[in-house]
């Protein structure tokens, strides 16, 4: 989902650096606060930098489509850390790749941060909270917050291209015409991406408990979530 | 002695909205696809960051530019990769054997 350097018109690319700077900021206030609050928060929030960084420059291979293509790994780290801080790590993360590794791009930044940074935790942390406050399981709900955290990423890059490149023709069908050419590749990878989500929720909660109570993502022994 | 676990049935509300997901995600990637017959082909295993690109240029005519470090030239790409899979493999393992693998002592208040 990385647009590349060049590819926003400059007012467009402006936009989405003026609306990607209020969740960085309340990111960066949450920082501050969280790292106070809790004792385990700065090893989960390194852990969840390193697992960012390292899922969304992953390519895999996506046999039926004859593509790469990689997971995001923002709504899981929305789930724990909540998603604010996600976005800022998302941030980091996109910015590394910006600078030294040929994926994304500077003028682009923005674009991306609104997209895999704020879309993708917004929808995974939101999905996560809606499922846990129904009853559903803490791991069909993380799972199907990545999931649509993942497919949430990808549409939002889909209309983040339609909306500056459209031209003549109407936004929503090169939007959908967009999306539709990532689907192939995104419908198999968006699951993997909630398996993953799924998979190390649950496997914090069977180990170390005490984190996702810290966190507030779990109550305790019920799993419930904190109001 | 009876090992047989019953099984829960999931809730009416579970199952509406796990329905209304998949009927979403069907109708989505039906329009979608349908909507999608302009789609620009990349080489074999591009991936879809290509994919973005050639429909920039075949919409806008616009061309990615070049990074301003471009590190895109021979090995020193593949080396960067590996030097940032490396360092970020390292900082999970450890942080992951400091949350899970370590004895966890008593927090002194």
């Amino acid at each position: 989902m990385h647009i590349s350097e060049g590819i926003l018109p400059a007012k467009w690319a402006v936009a989405w650096f003026g609306a990607a700077a209020p969740f960085l900021a309340k990111g960066l206030k949450d920082f501050k606060r969280r790292v106070q609050e809790v004792p385990t928060f700065k090893p989960v929030l390194g852990l969840m930098g390193a697992s960012i960084f390292i899922i969304s420059m992953l390519p895999i291979p996506v046999p039926i489509a004859g593509t790469c293509a990689h997971p995001c790994g923002t709504p899981m780290a929305a789930i724990l850390v909540g998603p604010f801080l996600s976005t800022l790590l998302a941030a980091v993360s996109l910015l590394l790749q910006a600078l030294f590794f040929a994926h994304g791009g500077l003028t682009t930044l923005g674009a991306n941060i609104i997209s895999e940074g704020v879309v993708g935790s917004l929808v995974g942390y939101g999905v996560f909270r809606l499922l846990r406050s129904r009853g559903v399981s803490l791991g069909l709900a993380a799972g199907l917050a990545g999931w649509l955290g993942d497919l949430a990423v990808y549409a939002t890059t889909s209309a983040e291209l339609a909306l500056a490149l459209h031209g003549t023709r109407p936004a929503l069908s090169v939007g959908m015409a967009i999306f539709g050419a990532f689907l192939p590749a995104q419908l198999p990878l968006s699951v993997l991406e909630g398996v993953i989500t799924a998979g190390m929720v649950n496997y914090v909660w069977k180990h170390r408990p005490d984190i996702l109570i810290q966190l507030g993502v779990s109550q305790g022994k019920t799993g419930g979530v904190m109001a | 002695m009876n090992r047989k676990k019953r099984l829960k049935t999931p809730s009416p509300a579970l199952m509406i909205v796990l329905t209304l997901l998949l009927l979403a995600m069907a109708a989505t990637a039906f329009a979608a696809g349908a909507m999608a017959q302009e789609k620009p082909k990349g080489s074999k295993w591009s991936g879809t960051d290509t994919i973005v690109e050639k429909f920039a240029e075949d919409l806008g005519g616009i061309r990615a530019r070049e990074p301003f470090i471009n590190t895109d030239q021979g090995d020193l790409l593949l080396f960067l990769f590996a030097l940032g899979g490396f360092g970020a493999g390292f900082t999970s393992g450890y942080l992951w054997r400091t949350l899970f693998a370590e004895k966890q002592r008593p927090v002194d208040v």
